[in-house]
Parts: C-alpha cells; sequence; structure tokens
C-alpha cells in the first residue's frame, strides 16, 4: 500500500473507530446484530472516503460530521432491505420467513403455549391506543427510561400509562381464560 | 381472581406472539425509514409518534431497522444512559452472592416462572449491574448460572438471554443475584448468546447491565 493511502486509511480508521465502538455498545443495548453495525459503519467508512480527499480532512472530520453520515448510511441501507424484500416477496409469495421462540418441551406443550402466545399478541392489540405503544416496547424488553426518553414524556406519565396498560392487558387475557388463577 | 402473569413471562409470550406473526407482517405495509428516522429522532406529533411506535414495535422487519436508526442516533447523541459500575462494593458483597450462589440449585421451569416470593431481596452499594458469568465458552453438558452483583434499592431483577438475531430465547425474573439449573432447551450447543440484567429499583429506576456473550460448545 503506498505511504499516501496508508495514512489516509489509518486516519480514517481512527476517525470511524470511536464512533463505531460507540454504535456498538449502544447497539448491543438495542439486541443490534453485529453485522448491522459492521454494515453501517462499512457505509461510513466508505463515504468518508469518496467525500473527505485527503488523510487530514478525514482525521479532523468531526464527531457530528461522522455521526450525520451513520445516520444517512443506516437511512439508506433501511431503504435498500425494502428494496430487496420487495423484490423477493414479489418473486417468491410464500417464502415469508416466521421467526419463533422454540417452547421448551414437547409437541403439544410447544402448541399450548403458541396458543398462548397468540392470544398474548391478541390482547396486546385490544389495549386502548394511547397506552399500546408503551405497552409493546415494554414487553419488546426495552427499559421504562427508554421509553420515556423516546415518547418525550416525564417517567410518572410513563410509568402510569405502562401500569394502566400492563392492567389492562392482564384482565383482557382474564376474558380469555389465559393466565389467570383464583385466589383463596 | 387475579391474573397473575409475570412480565417475564409476557415478555416471552409476546415475543413467540410477534415472532409468528412475522410472515404475515411481511406482506403488509411498513413504516418508511425516513418516519422511523423522526421518531427516533422525536421531530414527529405526538399522535403520530405513538401510532407509528405502535406499527415499529408490533412488526419484525421494522422494530430492526428502529433499533439500528436508533443506535446509531443515541451513538451520535450520546444520550444513552450509562450504567454505573461500583467494582469495589461487589468485593465486600461477594461471599454473600456465592453462597446464594450455592444455596440455589433450581430446575429450567423455576427459572420460567417468576420468583416474586417472599426471599429478601439480594442488595449491593452501587446503582448499576455488572454481570459476572456466564461468559466466554459454556461446555453443552454442564448447568447454566447466570450470575451477577448485587444493587442497592433493588426490587427485583430480570434476565434475559437472546440469540445472535437478537430474539428473546429466555428470561427469567428473581430477587436473587444468581439463576442456576439445567440449560432451558431454548438455549442450544453450537449457538452464541447475549444476556443482560436488568435491575427494577424501589424507585422505579432500571439500571441495566451491560450484555455479555457466551457460547455454548457444540456436543
Amino acid at each position: 500500500m503506498p505511504q499516501a493511502s496508508h495514512e489516509l486509511s489509518t486516519a480514517l480508521e481512527s476517525t470511524v473507530a470511536n464512533f463505531a465502538g460507540m454504535v456498538r455498545r449502544v447497539g448491543w443495548r438495542y439486541r443490534l446484530s453485529d453485522a448491522d453495525v459492521d454494515e453501517v459503519m462499512q457505509e461510513v467508512r466508505i463515504r468518508l472516503w469518496r467525500a473527505r480527499a485527503s488523510s487530514e480532512q478525514i482525521s479532523s472530520s468531526s464527531a457530528s460530521y461522522v455521526y450525520r453520515t451513520a445516520v444517512s448510511a443506516a437511512l439508506d441501507i433501511a431503504r435498500r432491505r425494502r428494496a430487496r424484500k420487495a423484490e423477493l416477496s414479489d418473486s417468491i409469495d410464500d417464502d415469508a420467513t416466521t421467526t419463533v421462540v422454540a417452547a421448551p418441551g414437547g409437541p403439544a406443550e410447544e402448541l399450548e403455549q403458541s396458543e398462548v402466545a397468540r392470544q398474548v399478541a391478541a390482547a396486546v392489540d385490544e389495549i386502548v391506543e394511547s397506552r399500546r405503544p408503551v405497552v409493546r416496547m415494554y414487553l419488546a424488553g426495552y427499559p421504562r427510561e427508554e421509553i420515556a426518553e423516546l415518547l418525550g414524556w416525564s417517567e410518572a406519565k410513563t410509568r402510569n400509562l405502562l401500569y394502566r396498560g400492563l392492567a389492562e392487558l392482564r384482565a383482557r387475557l382474564t376474558e380469555r381464560g389465559v393466565g389467570w388463577q383464583t385466589t383463596e | 381472581m387475579t391474573n397473575n402473569m409475570s412480565d417475564a413471562r409476557l415478555r416471552q409470550l409476546y415475543a413467540l406472539g410477534t415472532g409468528a406473526r412475522a410472515g404475515a407482517a411481511a406482506t403488509a405495509t411498513h413504516v418508511s425509514p425516513e418516519d422511523i428516522l423522526a421518531l427516533v429522532q422525536r421531530s414527529l406529533p405526538e399522535a403520530q409518534r405513538l401510532a407509528t411506535l405502535d406499527h415499529v414495535m408490533a412488526c419484525a422487519e421494522c422494530r430492526r431497522e428502529f433499533d439500528l436508526l436508533r443506535a446509531v442516533e443515541a451513538a451520535g447523541g450520546e444520550r444513552t444512559p450509562q450504567v454505573r459500575q461500583l467494582p469495589s462494593a461487589w468485593r465486600r458483597l461477594a461471599p454473600l452472592a456465592i453462597a446464594a450462589s450455592l444455596a440455589l440449585v433450581v430446575g429450567t421451569e423455576a427459572w420460567r416462572r417468576s420468583t416474586a416470593d417472599q426471599a429478601p431481596v439480594m442488595r449491593g452499594e452501587s446503582a448499576g449491574v455488572t454481570v459476572t458469568s456466564p461468559a466466554g465458552e459454556v461446555a453443552a453438558g454442564a448447568p447454566l448460572t447466570f450470575a451477577w452483583h448485587p444493587v442497592p434499592g433493588a426490587r427485583r431483577y430480570d434476565l434475559e438471554v437472546l440469540n445472535a438475531d437478537g430474539n428473546l430465547v429466555f428470561s427469567a425474573e428473581t430477587r436473587d443475584t444468581v439463576v442456576t439449573g439445567a440449560r432451558p432447551e431454548t438455549i442450544v450447543p453450537g449457538a452464541e448468546y447475549r444476556w443482560w440484567v436488568r435491575a427494577v429499583l424501589e424507585d422505579g429506576a432500571q439500571p441495566r447491565s451491560e450484555p455479555r456473550s457466551f457460547r455454548v460448545l457444540a456436543q
């Protein structure tokens, strides 16, 4: 590798590495796969190469510039995935993938668990609109403070809507005969 | 009559229920990537924000893009709350946690159920959660023990184990700092997993640990 190119590469890696580390740390918390993070950061590298002509310019790229590049790259990756998905669904109508958490136990237990899971998903659909997204986010594993931050709500408002939403969900499940027991 | 299905159990079933819908959702109308970005950047009006979030959280495909954009956004804005760690507190309480790990041996079924019993909550002196084991490689036939450091003010702990795709494969609620027993059937040999612990504190705060990965060796 020529010296100038090597310097350019080193500067680029140094600039991107810090941001990539941050995205990876945050990404793990958001259950993001390493492959997704790698895809974004590779796209960021390519864009910085193209946009910044010299190693000096690359090494002086501000964090906010790298951030804006990463947002734009992630958005483009999402768009490309949509386009690929649309092509696939056009050509293969019945090839939809299904992600299922395996149920422990035999086929009977698995069937029963699948039915209960279906009832839970259906009961969530019926929750009052103002509470439903909070409940969905909570059940998907996001902590309450992140829900509050995303929605721009106070901790108290988020907690209140979540508790009401979960109570409503449990009541609807009870109506469906799911997950209840008689108190002594 | 009261419905006492635990939050952890609801989460497990919800993941299963929404996963089973993934096929149907593949043909449904999705939220545009631009709207998902607007959601994570909090630039949508509240009504639209709620409607967008409602779809995204029910749709595996949109959620993957939401997580990607949110990670980039949070990394750029440095808005992610950092979990504080205080190793010295753990050193003082290590004998207590080790004693607990030796005393508690429960099966897979006991893991799955909520352990909201009358046992005292294991509490430390820091506000963060630091997980200790498992990490690295785990023998296929060996019992699996999840352990972490106690957190002050903890009402309970939620443990989550995710597969390489980020799907929830196991969760548990406990008042202890150790969950151990036979390996759940959803955690299979030859695969890599990440796990973390969220402490639910008396004041409502829910600090989380950094994720820790482990691989179950092939048999």
